[in-house]
């Protein structure tokens, strides 16, 4: 057997395909060019595949085997070659213009945006090679993720009798298993030996996704170039490669990352709109079931979706116009609410008849520790230890030295609203990780195995934060006049140009 | 007009003094010299891991042997052999605490379900140990450090070796 490729994109595909599919329902995604439309689409797939199955599976007693898996992945992908088919009359009365290499090119934004965008493809080839040439090697992979998957396969349902029953070993029995049951859809599909390295392929693609998501957020915020350097920054960070929790292991925190962050995008959106709100929500629900702190980080970007590019308040005919926006964004807030309370829900529904074993119980610390005087005393022994870990040059090349030096350099920017919400998300998983230490009896060691993995859920907020002060620094230095008018909207940009909205 | 108003990176402009200078200058070159640390450290890292990809003609079993060891691995095997998929086994660690190697070999023998026994340098009695077993499973599988390969033992045989290593100590004291 040589690697195995056509496996590994078999596996992406069972995802990205229905999910693509599913963009053709949410006009913001449609109209994204295709790269970003892929990487919305691919995570909105793994949403939509691996949790319906779940749902059917644990509701409906469904069977986890190959039937049941293409007939999930098949429903999304025809709705949107129906909702495709139906718009055809309109397409050809508007057929868009084709689109040479050379257009292509020029949307990349210049020559730097282009080198950034090819060395990041390369790294994110490298990833993929990895995957689908070695088996998992990871730590928490091998002792929680991939062992759960092997569960819930050969018992067809993710209500597995080893997961129910105390008497059983396992590691960690009430982490929410959205992850192991896309590994599971992607074996069943197409038969895969249990050893095979084919669901490895499906993280991978995580990484590509993200990168996307990142550059989508910089570029709106503040252009294709930074865009693109943010997304290389991201893509060369080595923990976010080969870091334990990173693109080439099988944990379950990039695509927490992906979730979070691409549900805040379209969250913190300028116009409020429902189909932005329902597309966010998959997001969000997707996020509820692939950890535990998805919980905690979906609410969170929901509370920060919720005024989002509100107009000031004003009088007379903007009162009225406010109102309209009002209404707008509480829609797209009951749109959002919507997946996410029914994932809440089916987490519940499914952890209840799960006795918890092998596991640090954070109710039970909540009670018995005590988060203050915790959170400060606690800080001595954990503190050190995070600081250690990302002043590691192997895992991070020195990316979080330049964190403070941009926010002190850039921090006139830090007024624009937007900016100020993404960095309340940034904040969402290193405070999870600081009240986690706070309660915690061993925080050092706690804060030793899992302060980077934090790191990388708040990732794409952080880098977009990041890559504004930098865009700002980058003004001063080229002492470049601050312009009136906006940027002209991109020839691939799905939207016009929002801009700034009041605060 | 919102869509007249400037993107969140340009901020308002204001004086600039020579620490804001040396602040943008010490940001821009940071970014520098993280990207020229790490760029050519990951192109060359994926270009590494393309090239393993495309030269890899091993079958599975040998890329396991490969990542987890000959030995590791082919102790797998033959206990996945000896032990059917729907069975069960009493897991005992051997290795370090924190090691691993219990994890490892669990998933590595998933679906096969498993109770835990406990440390192995804290089995000091066999006696104890069968009044404590809450299933009646005939094997154990002992793991020891990550990497080190498992052991099947059939429980009889496990209970007098921890008999002998117990009545060897204690005959030692």
């Amino acid at each position: 057997m040589a690697a195995d490729f056509a496996g590994g994109l078999g596996a992406i595909a069972l995802f990205a395909v229905p999910g693509y599919g599913l963009t053709e329902l949410f006009p913001t995604l449609r109209r994204q060019p295709l790269p970003r439309r892929t990487a919305y689409g691919y995570l909105l797939g793994v949403a939509a595949v691996a949790g319906g199955l779940y749902a059917l599976s644990h509701v409906c007693g469904v069977a986890l085997r190959p039937p049941a898996v293409w007939a999930t992945a098949a429903v999304p992908a025809l709705a949107g070659l129906g909702a495709r088919l139906l718009r055809r009359r309109q397409l050809r009365r508007r057929q868009p213009a084709r689109r040479s290499l050379a257009a292509a090119y020029r949307s990349l934004g210049g020559p730097l945006p282009a080198a950034c965008a090819l060395a990041a493809t390369l790294i994110c080839l490298g990833v993929f090679a990895e995957a689908v040439t070695n088996p998992p090697h990871d730590w928490d992979g091998r002792m929680t993720w991939c062992t759960q998957a092997r569960y819930v396969r050969a018992a067809g349902t993710v209500d597995a009798g080893v997961l129910l029953d105390l008497r059983w070993y396992v590691s960690h029995p009430q982490y929410p298993l959205l992850l192991p049951v896309a590994q599971v859809a992607a074996q069943e599909a197409f038969g895969a030996d249990p050893d095979a390295p084919l669901p490895r392929a499906v993280y991978a693609a995580f990484l590509p996704a993200l990168l996307l998501v990142i550059y989508d957020a910089t570029r709106r915020a503040a252009g294709r170039t930074a865009g693109a350097l943010a997304a290389l920054v991201a893509a060369a960070a080595p923990f976010f490669i080969r870091g334990e929790g990173g693109a080439e292991s099988t944990y379950s925190d990039l695509p927490l990352a992906c979730f979070y962050s691409a549900a805040l995008v379209l969250l913190l959106g300028p116009r409020p709109r429902v189909e932005r709100g329902l597309a966010a929500g998959l997001l969000l629900g997707a996020a509820v079931l692939t950890k535990n702190e998805g919980t905690v980080l979906a609410c969170l970007a929901l509370a920060l979706g919720w005024r989002a590019g509100a107009p000031a308040g004003a009088a007379g005919p903007a009162a009225a116009s406010n109102r309209g926006w009002s209404r707008a964004a509480a829609w797209r807030f009951a749109a959002a609410a919507a997946p996410l309370v029914l994932a809440l829900a089916l987490f519940a529904s499914w952890r209840a008849g799960i006795p918890n074993r092998q596991d640090e119980s954070y109710p039970e610390l909540v009670q018995t520790g005590s988060l203050w005087p915790g959170i400060v005393t606690n800080a001595a022994a954990f503190v050190p230890v995070m600081i250690d870990k990302m002043n590691r040059f192997r895992h991070w090349a020195g990316l979080w030295w330049l964190a403070p030096a941009a926010l002190l350099a850039g921090r006139r920017a830090l007024h624009h609203p937007r900016l100020r919400r993404y960095l309340a998300a940034a904040a969402g998983p290193p405070a999870i990780a600081w009240a986690a230490y706070s309660i915690h009896p061993q925080p050092a060691f706690l804060a030793a195995v899992t302060w980077e993995r934090f790191l990388l859920q708040s990732a794409v907020p952080l880098i977009v934060v990041l890559a504004c002060l930098l865009a700002e620094v980058g003004r001063h230095l080229l002492r470049h006049r601050p312009r009136t008018a906006p940027p002209a909207p991109s020839v691939d940009a799905g939207e016009p140009w929002q801009g700034i909205e009041p605060g | 007009m919102r869509g007249a108003s400037p993107p969140p990176s340009r901020a308002l402009p204001g004086a600039r003094t020579g620490l804001d200078r040396a602040l943008d200058l010490a940001a821009a070159g940071l970014l520098g010299l993280f990207l020229a640390a790490a760029v050519p450290q990951a192109l060359f890292h994926a270009g590494r891991k393309v090239v393993e990809a495309a030269n890899a003609h091993e079958s599975l079993a040998q890329a396991r042997a490969r990542v987890y060891g000959e030995d590791y691995t082919r102790a797998v095997d033959r206990i996945r052999d000896e032990l059917p998929e729907d069975a069960a086994y009493l897991l005992v660690e051997g290795g370090r605490p924190g090691s691993g190697g219990a994890a490892w070999v669990r998933y590595d023998l998933a679906p096969r379900r498993a109770v835990y026994l406990g440390r192995l340098d804290e089995l000091t009695s066999g006696e104890r140990m069968r009044r404590r077993l809450a299933a009646n499973l005939r094997q154990v599988v002992v793991t020891f450090d990550a990497g080190v390969p498992p052991r099947l033992y059939e429980r009889y045989r496990f209970l007098q070796e921890i008999d002998r290593r117990a009545s060897e100590g204690s005959s030692g004291r």
